[in-house]
């Protein structure tokens, strides 16, 4: 390089480096604290997730207030069928603010999501074509709570 | 169509990566493609492309200087984008954006300040007060332009321009990683995406040269090489005959080896994609030009000079709607077929949404309302130069 | 203002001089770089590396200590009604927003010519009606999806800032806090299982509902089944039932050939589902 000709080549590359330096002092300024405390990401992020509100109970937590009807369902055919999904989800009827009421489906579009014969469905599981099952019975469709009048929907195949 | 041929998974349903990321690559592609035009002057010393050269730069950073803004636009967060630098995860390809982009903006700002140095401190020197100020800022302070310096120059210049080409090529090679290395996508991921990227670049590159070559040439008033414009026409060619083979190359071999996922993206061909690929992409965007170039290129001895100008605006003009189209169909068409591999969905781009078409239009004028100033400040051809000093 | 030196008029002769000058400037300038160059790589943080191995402990505020844990999710397919309760429930348990979806259920009806038609009215979120699929049903199942928490997970893989991640415990979670919402993991994700929520403009995906296992409950969609079609557990655990259903059934995984070792596991598992 022709001698003490490149001047402007130093000025620019102190730039530069003054550039990077100074990107690299915000950098460290900008990584949140734990971060790679865990590994490379947020360590804090686990305990935010964790945190995060439950909205469902335990399957058993309605047995604490509803012994009557827990018990009878845990007698009959629906012993494995979850009280929140036919209802709503425990923190929706329990809350700070004492008991909020608790949505009751009695309409057999609820009975259907599970009973409703289909093909896919595995072939053991009860499933019934409802005009058949109840038509057959002399009972009729359009009432929409037909099913409740002989399924008691805690234990369907106990006493009614 | 057929039956079992409609089912996306129920996320799917959203084409998540749309127009913006459809400029994205193209931007990028120019950027690059730009550049290379460039260094056949500043690295290969090709005389025919001087009246170009320093223009080929200044198109090659005001559209760098838009590159990122499709992407800002696309983000969730973008006051979140510098998590990129600040935390980067070097498991992802994506996390290289930061260091290729920026390390690419540093090559070409000191290769256009070295270029246009002697400009620089001319400028500097003869105009007054504040109009000075910014030449002044850029001289550094150093008002050496003896033979001596800017031999010097002309060394760390083409060390620069030499550093460039692999960095342009990493750039824009990189966004067609991202793409060729996501195994979830059949229709993307496949070792030929960074090349066919990368060879498309450069035509769009030469071609929005051309184009804009022959324009500021009637504004200016002034006569168009002919043999730049020769010499391009050529290159044009040969980088188009490149990449319209590698992109058949790839769904040649989709199709040939009975590749499971042939089943859905045959119809995703000739259904969804059947306009912007086979008309456009294969038949406007290839084929014609493919003619129009051959012309320019094996009968170059009989050509009148306007005729060969305008065979080469025409062709340059669908290359640059071929890569559109190329750049749509990786994009859009990889998300079109779902991942499910047994549906295809619709897309159906908004006008004015956040990421619809207006933005899109904006994003892409925005670099040549820079290159406007750019020229402005910095005027890269010899006429203006010379009635300057 | 910047005080700039005028401009030199045409400089033709150098003095020796400047010479001199430069070379010490030049020297200077190195020395003074030197300190900066230190600080640099003190300041640039390879933190990641000192954590990976070490006994992290409990979360704070929780009593779960994550690398005391190794879950594994199983779907058995012979045993979904497609009833969708599981849907219903991980939507109100995470506030999935509307046609998204962290966990839904397919249907697949295959004749005995091999036709598939594949289905997921609405994920599945209020079950699925009768249908009519125009030729002989020769097989016909529900098949429950969700996020496989793979080990070798290809959406975290390509997070570009470090916000998805897989943890010590087996789960993959998104910080919502420093997600960007590029979309290249939803992009990267084979199975469909992330999608960016629309309110929060984040990626979003099962989190094996992280809120209720880190406190010893079971995720949403496994309380929700009515008839076991769903299991979670922790294969650490030697008692727990999921250790020796994975070790010694046959089980099987979503699209193996992706090589992506997921963490769900399927049983009684059809060549169509995909
Ligand atoms: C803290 C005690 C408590 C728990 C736990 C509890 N409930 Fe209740 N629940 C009540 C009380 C008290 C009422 C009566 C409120 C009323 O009549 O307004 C009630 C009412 C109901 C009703 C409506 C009865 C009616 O006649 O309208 C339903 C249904 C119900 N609960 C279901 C559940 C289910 C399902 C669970 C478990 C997820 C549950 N409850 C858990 C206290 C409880
Ligand atoms: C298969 C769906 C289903 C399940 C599972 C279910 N319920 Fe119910 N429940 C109903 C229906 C339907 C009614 C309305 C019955 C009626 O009015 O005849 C009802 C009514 C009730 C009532 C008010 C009337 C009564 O019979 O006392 C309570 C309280 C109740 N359920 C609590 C529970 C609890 C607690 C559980 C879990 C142990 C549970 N339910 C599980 C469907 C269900
Ligand atoms: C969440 C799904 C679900 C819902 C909703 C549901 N059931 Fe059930 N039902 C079951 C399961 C699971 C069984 C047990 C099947 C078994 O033992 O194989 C069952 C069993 C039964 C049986 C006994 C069948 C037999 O042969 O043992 C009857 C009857 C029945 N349900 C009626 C109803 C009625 C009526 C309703 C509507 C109020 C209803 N079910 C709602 C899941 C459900
Ligand atoms: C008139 C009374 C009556 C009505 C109404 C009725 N059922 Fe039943 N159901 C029965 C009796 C009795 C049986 C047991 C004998 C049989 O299988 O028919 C039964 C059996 C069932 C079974 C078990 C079938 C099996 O294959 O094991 C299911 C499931 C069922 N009912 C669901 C329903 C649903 C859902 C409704 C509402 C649409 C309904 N039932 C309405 C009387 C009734």
């Amino acid at each position: 390089m022709g001698k003490g000709h490149h001047r402007h080549l130093i000025r620019a590359a102190i730039l530069l480096g003054a550039a990077i330096f100074l990107f690299f002092v915000v950098r460290a300024l900008l990584i949140p604290k734990s971060f790679g405390l865990y590994g490379h990401f947020r360590g804090e992020n686990l305990a935010e997730q964790a945190s995060l509100p439950i909205v469902h109970g335990n399957p058993n937590s309605c047995a604490e207030c509803h012994d009557d009807v827990w018990k009878i369902k845990l007698a009959g055919r629906h012993a494995a069928v979850p009280c929140q999904d036919c209802h709503a989800p425990l923190t929706q009827h329990v809350t700070e603010d004492g008991v909020q009421p608790m949505p009751i489906h009695k309409t057999f579009a609820l009975c259907a999501r599970c009973h409703q014969k289909l093909e896919a469905k595995p072939k053991t599981f009860p499933q019934i074509d409802f005009h058949e099952h109840v038509v057959s019975k002399d009972k009729n469709l359009e009432n929409e709570e037909i099913c409740l009048s002989c399924h008691q929907p805690h234990s369907p195949m106990g006493e009614k | 169509m057929l039956p079992y041929l409609q089912y996306t998974f129920p996320n799917d349903i959203h084409i998540h990566w749309s127009i913006m990321i459809v400029m994205y690559p193209y931007i990028t592609g120019l950027v690059a493609g730009a550049f290379i035009v460039s260094s056949f002057y500043h690295v290969f010393q090709k005389k025919e492309y001087q009246p170009i050269g320093r223009f080929a730069l200044l198109t090659s950073l005001a559209f760098l200087l838009c590159a990122t803004l499709p992407l800002l636009n696309h983000l969730g967060h973008p006051e979140r984008a510098l998590n990129i630098m600040i935390t980067p995860n070097f498991s992802s390809a994506m996390a290289g954006f930061g260091i290729l982009y920026t390390s690419y903006l540093v090559v070409l700002i000191l290769e256009i300040w070295l270029v246009f140095r002697k400009d620089i401190v001319h400028f500097a020197t003869t105009y007054k007060g504040i109009r000075a100020l910014p030449y002044r800022i850029l001289t550094l302070g150093v008002y050496d332009v003896s033979d001596e310096a800017i031999k010097t120059d002309h060394k760390v210049i083409t060390i620069l321009a030499t550093i460039g080409i692999p960095s342009a090529c990493l750039l824009h090679g990189y966004v067609g990683f991202l793409f060729g290395a996501v195994k979830a996508n059949p229709w993307w991921s496949t070792p030929l995406m960074p090349i066919i990227f990368l060879f498309s670049a450069v035509v769009s590159g030469i071609a929005l040269l051309i184009i804009l070559y022959q324009l500021m040439a009637i504004f200016r008033g002034t006569e168009v090489s002919q043999d730049c414009v020769r010499g391009l026409a050529r290159w044009l060619w040969y980088f188009q005959i490149q990449t319209v083979t590698l992109e058949l190359l790839e769904i040649i071999t989709l199709s040939y080896e009975r590749n499971e996922a042939w089943e859905i993206i045959a119809p995703l061909l000739t259904t969804k994609l059947a306009f912007s690929f086979i008309s456009v992409q294969m038949v406007l965007g290839s084929l014609i030009p493919f003619i129009l170039l051959m012309v320019t290129v094996l009968l170059d001895k009989y050509l009148h000079p306007k005729v060969r100008n305008s065979l080469t605006f025409f062709a340059s003009i669908l290359l640059l709607i071929q890569v559109f189209a190329m750049r749509w169909n990786v994009v859009i068409g990889g998300q079109i077929m779902s991942k499910s591999l047994r549906g295809l969905r619709d897309f159906h781009p908004e006008f004015l949404a956040k990421e619809g078409i207006l933005p899109a239009m904006l994003i892409f004028a925005l670099p040549f309302v820079l290159l406007y100033f750019l020229v402005k400040v910095l005027p890269p051809f010899e006429k203006e130069r010379q009635l300057a000093s | 203002m910047l005080k700039l030196p005028s401009a030199p008029q045409s400089n033709g002769g150098k003095i020796e001089d400047e010479d001199a000058i430069s070379r010490r400037e030049f020297l200077t300038s190195a020395l003074k770089m030197a300190p900066s160059v230190a600080l640099f790589v003190g300041l640039m943080r390879v933190s990641p590396l000192k954590a990976a191995e070490q006994a992290l402990g409990m979360i704070p505020g929780t009593n779960y200590d994550p690398s005391e844990h190794l879950f594994a999710y199983v779907v058995d397919i012979n045993k979904c009604i497609g009833c969708g309760m599981c849907v219903k429930a991980c939507a109100l348990e995470n506030k999935v927003p509307d046609h998204f979806f962290r966990t839904w259920i397919e249907r697949y009806v295959v004749s005995e010519k091999g036709e598939v038609i594949v289905e997921s009215p609405d994920g599945g979120i209020n079950g699925f009606k009768p249908m009519t699929p125009g030729f002989n049903v020769s097989k016909s199942y529900f098949v429950p999806k969700l996020c496989n928490h793979c080990a070798n997970t290809p959406c975290s893989q390509v997070c570009p800032v470090g916000a998805s991640y897989t943890n010590q415990d087996g789960a993959v979670l998104v910080d919502s806090k420093r997600c960007i919402g590029c979309g290249y993991c939803v992009q990267a994700c084979p199975f469909g299982s992330r999608f960016i929520n629309p309110l929060t403009r984040t990626a979003e995906k099962c989190t094996w509902c992280y809120h209720r296992i880190t406190k010893g409950l079971k995720p949403a969609c496994v309380e929700a089944c009515p008839t076991g079609a769903r299991l979670f557990g922790d294969m650490n655990n030697e008692r727990d039932p999921i250790r020796k259903i994975v070790t010694e059934e046959h089980i099987a995984v979503l699209q193996p050939e992706k090589l992506t070792k997921p963490r769900c596991y399927y049983l009684g598992f059809d060549k169509e589902t995909r």
